[in-house]
């Protein structure tokens, strides 16, 4: 860099922009329902999804209640907070359609997030996040 | 934040999620999910201490009240923590929300 370069001041990405919280999705639902619990996290702005196979621990006499099946499909997907309650309404529906599309979710908050494209990506706020002009809006409170 | 739930993660060598079942009913959980995994452990630190760690892992998720948490926790360390065969880690995660959980006394959904 030339010494006629004049260094920008680092202006960090939560002063100029408003953070939505993220969380992590987990969805633990009967074998074959992870592509339906897919369709649904796509639909309610999830950035990605992770399908992993796993087997439940409950007693053999309490699956015909429950759960008619050992085998598990876990999702993990990251959701901005805002879009947890209608996900959260869309599955409650589901699960309450048969005993074969029960399950459970439950939402872990994320604390950080490694760079800032990592966050718009997560987030999926690409497209349509705006920096807020902090300094202008100091200077209308200050006309008015 | 006052959480309802704690999401109890055990890992443990491939084989023993059963004693952390039995170690975590104990202590008042009702039911897990086991997802498999593979351990990355560093082999310095094996050498040094002359264990062999099995690669091959799983995972125990465990949703819990927080009331109990700790005594799980307590209940797994005991049950199989590092002392037993299964080699076990666990650490809890808080849980903002819940969906599709029996309470007790509640009637579980019919099949229609």
């Amino acid at each position: 860099m030339s010494d006629n370069e004049v260094k920008k001041p680092f202006v960090s990405y939560e002063s100029t922009h408003r953070l939505r919280h993220l969380l992590l999705v987990t969805t633990i639902v009967p074998s074959g329902q992870s592509q339906a619990i897919i369709e649904l996290n796509n639909k309610n702005e999830a950035a990605m999804c992770v399908v992993s196979m796993g087997k439940g621990t409950l007693p053999p006499e309490l699956h015909t209640v429950l759960m008619p099946t050992e085998k598990r499909e876990v999702i993990f997907s990251i959701l901005r907070e805002d879009c947890w309650p209608s996900y959260k309404q869309q599955l409650e529906a589901r699960f309450a359609v048969s005993k074969l599309s029960k399950g459970i979710a439950y939402t872990i908050p994320i604390d950080s997030v490694a760079g800032v494209s990592i966050y718009k990506m997560l987030s999926n706020t690409r497209l349509f996040e705006k920096p807020i002009n902090i300094e202008k809006k100091k200077g209308r409170k200050q006309d008015e | 934040m006052n959480n309802l739930y704690e999401c109890v993660v055990s890992i443990v060598n491939h084989g023993f999620t059963d004693l952390v079942m039995e170690a975590s009913r104990g202590a008042g959980a009702k039911g897990g999910t086991v997802i498999s995994g593979h351990g990355t452990s560093n082999k310095d630190v094996t050498d040094f201490f002359g264990v062999t760690i099995t690669p091959e892992k799983d995972i125990v998720l465990i949703l819990v009240p927080t009331a109990i948490r700790d005594k799980v926790l307590a209940a797994i360390n005991a049950g199989a923590g590092m002392s037993t065969r299964g080699m076990g880690i666990s650490f809890s995660l808080p849980v903002n929300d819940v969906v599709g959980l029996v309470k007790p006394g509640e009637e579980p959904v019919q099949n229609k």
